[in-house]
């Protein structure tokens, strides 16, 4: 393990926890604190800032983004959230370190959509742009966009179905929590 | 009113049913829920009916606190009496039902532990609740449980005080007890600090689900300013999105005027430690510079013109001698080339050779030119 090697990871936009397996090694490697600072150092020198606190590492952009990269950056942040709604309204406990359960998220979702219409109008924005599609391959659609945003993991090679809540979530919810900070008490 | 009509009707009013369920006051009550008894008035008060309340829980697995905290007052009471009646009586009888009150309260402490220990994962690991009622839950708990310490402490001291002194084999099992209590006691102390901790937690994820909430309305409608402005605000503290998404293409590549510095390879080179290619190296050929061979070449037509003109007596001595042979070195060679010289010769020429019966030189039969 290298810096270069950690760089590759970061530099294609992955948040990398401390609580993956997948990258266990990239996180060990830089929860010591000399790496950290000389991968810091290295980072800063080609425009980048690192970020590791809360059990999660990330790259972040020193001065001003371009258009393009403003627009993505703001989509992809809508997208995690929304997806992270879904999540919290479907298992209202779900934090880092939780499982959740494909089927039985589904199972959730039906019953919930019944009561409340707007859990399926924001799962279908997140996945639009695949057409009118089923229940099954949207929630494909929506794990696979969990994944994509490094908030969780499947467990297991073979366990199709459970899947590892990422500590990377934190990072979306202190967003929401430094957006909304006089959220009403009840909804 | 049948089953399925009171399924039907319950199912009519449910938000309401619902509301009451969680603890809280719902208004505009149907007077058809009265009739069936799902809500009864206590004065200005609207209640839901209890036996309803117990089957919702049992349902819903809910945890019966009351057979798993149970009172210890009247136990320990009784125990206090035992002990005034041993003193005026002097009857062993009294020492016997202290013990076994003793013994039953322990026992009642250990399955407590456990049991309080097992409900306690639960209501954290529960899933299927809303938070507010997994909230209700363990706040109800909590209250239980620093009821149950004080107990312990009661338990304890007048195990310690009261009933102490009484016998030898009571004593003996007192200490025993206490250092179970005790321990026990500081067990309880851990489960409260986790279910402070559990309820923070939960309030905090409630909080945050309402925050959730509020701001995905506001990204559906399209409407997300705060966000947006927190996003751009923020942006070099927080995440950026490196790489394709299907809408945007992005490529981070460094800023011209950073290539430009004349040390940024230089920078490279300090930031990725790079592993240069191994060259693999060709092997060298070596060409060997022929060397040119004198081949030594009889030359035939000369050899038989001589032939011809010398007319030799002895065929193979003239050819042994002859210039073309005595260009081989060794002496073997020259044998050998005269030797097929003079064959070649006296096959193709039959008509111009005389074969003799005797032998020349070097063993070979005389053959004479004609």
């Amino acid at each position: 393990m290298d810096i270069a090697s950690v760089f590759e990871v970061l530099s294609q936009g992955k948040i990398i926890s401390s609580n993956s397996k997948k990258y266990s090694e990239y996180t060990r490697h830089l929860m010591d604190a000399e790496i950290f600072d000389e991968f810091y150092t290295a980072a800063s020198t080609l425009g980048y800032f690192l970020h590791g606190e809360g059990g999660y590492f990330y790259l972040s952009k020193k001065g001003q983004m371009n258009k393009d990269e403003i627009e993505a950056y703001i989509a992809k942040h809508k997208d995690a959230i929304l997806a992270i709604s879904i999540l919290r309204q479907l298992r209202p406990q779900i934090d880092r370190g939780s499982f959740i359960i494909y089927t039985d998220l589904i199972h959730e979702y039906k019953m919930q959509e019944k009561e409340d219409s707007s859990i399926s109008n924001r799962l279908n924005m997140l996945v639009s742009g695949k057409g009118n599609v089923d229940l099954k391959s949207a929630f494909d659609a929506l794990f696979d966009r969990l994944r994509k945003f490094d908030l969780i993991e499947r467990v297991g090679d073979y366990d199709q179905d459970k899947y590892k809540v990422l500590d990377a979530i934190d990072y979306y919810i202190k967003i929401i929590e430094l957006s909304e900070p006089n959220s009403k008490e009840s909804k | 009113m049948t089953h399925i009509e009171l399924i039907s009707l319950m199912n009519r009013h449910k938000k309401v049913i619902d509301q009451a369920y969680r603890g809280e006051n719902p208004s505009g009550i149907d007077i058809a829920l009265f009739e069936a008894e799902i809500f009864n008035k206590i004065g200005d008060r609207v209640v839901l009916n209890e036996a309803y309340i117990q089957f919702i829980n049992t349902m819903l697995k809910r945890v019966e606190y009351g057979v798993i905290f149970g009172k210890y007052a009247e136990e320990l009471q009784q125990l206090v009496t035992y002990k005034k009646r041993f003193l005026e009586t002097s009857d062993k009888i009294y020492l016997n039902r202290i013990r076994k009150g003793i013994e039953d309260v322990f026992l009642k402490f250990k399955r407590r532990d456990s049991d309080i220990s097992v409900l306690i994962s639960r209501i954290v690991h529960e899933n299927a609740l809303s938070l507010e009622v997994i909230l209700d839950d363990a706040e109800h708990i909590l209250l239980q449980m620093q009821e149950l310490s004080n107990a312990s402490t009661q338990t304890y001291n007048i195990f310690s005080k009261e009933i102490v002194g009484l016998s030898k084999e009571i004593d003996d099992l007192i200490i025993d007890v206490k250092i179970d209590i005790q321990r026990y006691s500081d067990n309880l102390h851990k489960y409260i600090h986790r279910l402070n901790g559990f309820i923070l937690r939960t309030k905090q994820r409630k909080e945050q689900n309402n925050k959730i909430a509020a701001l995905t309305q506001k990204i559906m409608v399209d409407d997300a300013i705060d966000l947006e402005a927190l996003l751009r605000s923020d942006h070099e503290a927080l995440h950026h999105t490196f790489g394709n998404t299907k809408r945007h293409k992005i490529k981070t590549v460094p800023s011209q005027r950073d290539i430009e510095q004349d040390r940024f390879s230089v920078i490279l080179r300090q930031i990725f430690t790079l592993e240069p290619h191994k060259v693999i190296k060709a092997p060298e050929i070596i060409y060997k510079q022929q060397e040119v061979e004198d081949k030594v070449v009889l030359n035939y037509q000369r050899l038989i013109d001589d032939i011809r003109r010398d007319m030799p007596e002895d065929l193979f001595a003239f050819i042994l001698n002859h210039d073309e042979i005595e260009k081989f070195d060794a002496v073997q060679i020259k044998h050998s080339e005269a030797f097929k010289a003079f064959l070649m010769t006296v096959s193709e020429h039959r008509e111009h050779t005389k074969i003799d019966d005797r032998f020349g030189s070097h063993h070979i039969r005389r053959v004479a030119w004609i």
